[in-house]
């Protein structure tokens, strides 16, 4: 049983990591260019050009909550809400680039600025398939948690370790 | 607890999904207000004009009349219903000089100046409208504020000096929001029209009404 534990653990933290890292990859990138950044959420035109100041605001704000929700979960704290809040990223995403599509507006993502290694062209399904893998990753977190290899894990352990010293006979 | 060890309350999530986000949003706000962006006017979509005869009005010897409401040779759509010559011209945000000189031959398209007042007086496009983008908030342009042209109807041209022309970019957005969809920039500006010997005007703007250049 404790085999199956670890052998969980690992995989779930296989996951946390690469969901991570590609949330830390896609914030740096787009906080490195906000121009590219604004440019590509113009090309969406989900605003009038009387919203531009949100748009402005949106060019920082998704970045950071992808920078902060890809730190929680690259540590293993808050996994769940963390995953939670990235999977709430990735639905909102799906849906501006459904709307770009029914729109037939062709623009580029700027999910990872310039570069988009997973899909490099003009948007398209491509582009919701892969926020919906990404968002299945980010499901699973919610529901498995961080396992026993992150900082939630380790706390829950002491947590137990010190529940069994106060009460030995409790299980 | 959850057999994984790293489970929280299902009450816990929410309030921390809320600091998290909270975080972000400061953060992200405290990032713009530091960090300047400069939005580009949004993207013209891309058309495709039918040119009607040749209607050069150095040719003739007569500056067409700007009509308002692109009733006529201001409106695109009007020009591709015309008889034509068969040529066509396709026009993106970002327009070139021959298809500058193309739009202003054939009095297809409005032409602003998004330049300085005094810079304007110096040398200027013919026929083109002055729109300074340093005071374009505070005192309207008066082709606006007239109600001159139909936003939905008439092709703007804007120019100014040249290279990133942010000036035309800005102007772009404001004629944006004032309704007009069919805006192009002409990014060379008038350094390249004036180089390519094409006509020019000097002189302070004409006011319609009031104070020129503006309300």
């Amino acid at each position: 049983m404790k085999a199956l534990r670890i052998a969980e653990s690992v995989v779930l933290l296989i996951l946390r990591l690469a969901l991570a890292g590609v949330f830390l990859w896609a914030a740096v990138v787009k906080l490195g260019q906000p121009q590219a950044f604004a440019d590509s959420i113009k090309g969406f035109h989900l605003l009038p050009p009387e919203g531009d100041h949100l748009v402005v605001l949106a060019t920082f704000v998704v970045p950071w909550v992808e920078l902060v929700a890809g730190l929680f979960l690259l540590l293993g704290v808050w996994t769940r809400a963390s995953a939670c809040v990235i999977l709430l990223n990735l639905l909102a995403f799906i849906g501006a680039i459904a709307s770009v599509l029914a729109r037939g507006i062709s623009t580029k993502c700027g999910c990872f600025g310039e570069t988009s290694p997973f899909c490099p062209d003009e948007i398209s399904t491509c582009n919701i398939i892969q926020n919906a893998i990404l968002g299945a990753v980010a499901l699973i977190s919610i529901v498995r948690g961080g396992g026993l290899f992150s900082i939630d894990g380790w706390a829950a352990a002491r947590r137990e370790r010190r529940a069994r010293r106060r009460d030995p006979d409790s299980k | 607890m959850d057999r994984s060890g790293a489970a929280p309350r299902r009450g816990a999530i929410l309030p921390r999904v809320l600091i998290i986000l909270a975080i972000a949003g400061v953060g992200g706000a405290a990032h713009s207000v530091l960090v300047p962006v400069k939005l580009r006017m949004d993207a013209t979509e891309t058309r495709t004009i039918t040119l009607p005869p040749q209607t050069d009005p150095e040719l003739n010897g007569d500056d067409p009349p700007i009509v308002p409401d692109g009733q006529s040779g201001t409106d695109p759509t009007t020009a591709s219903n015309s008889s034509s010559n068969g040529e066509s011209l396709e026009l993106g945000q970002y327009i070139t000089l021959d298809q500058a000189r193309t739009l202003w031959e054939h009095g297809l398209a409005q032409f602003i100046d998004a330049r300085r007042a005094d810079e304007y007086a110096a040398g200027h496009i013919p026929r083109a409208l002055l729109c300074d983008p340093s005071v374009m908030y505070t005192s309207p342009p008066e082709f606006l504020v007239m109600g001159l042209f139909d936003p939905a109807t008439t092709t703007m041209v804007i120019y100014c000096e040249g290279g990133s022309c942010d000036a035309s970019e800005n102007v772009g957005r404001f004629l944006q929001q004032a309704g007009f969809t069919q805006v192009h920039i002409f990014r060379d500006g008038f350094p390249a029209w004036s180089a390519a010997g094409l006509p020019t005007d000097t002189g302070a703007p004409t006011p319609m009404f009031g104070s020129p250049g503006g309300l």
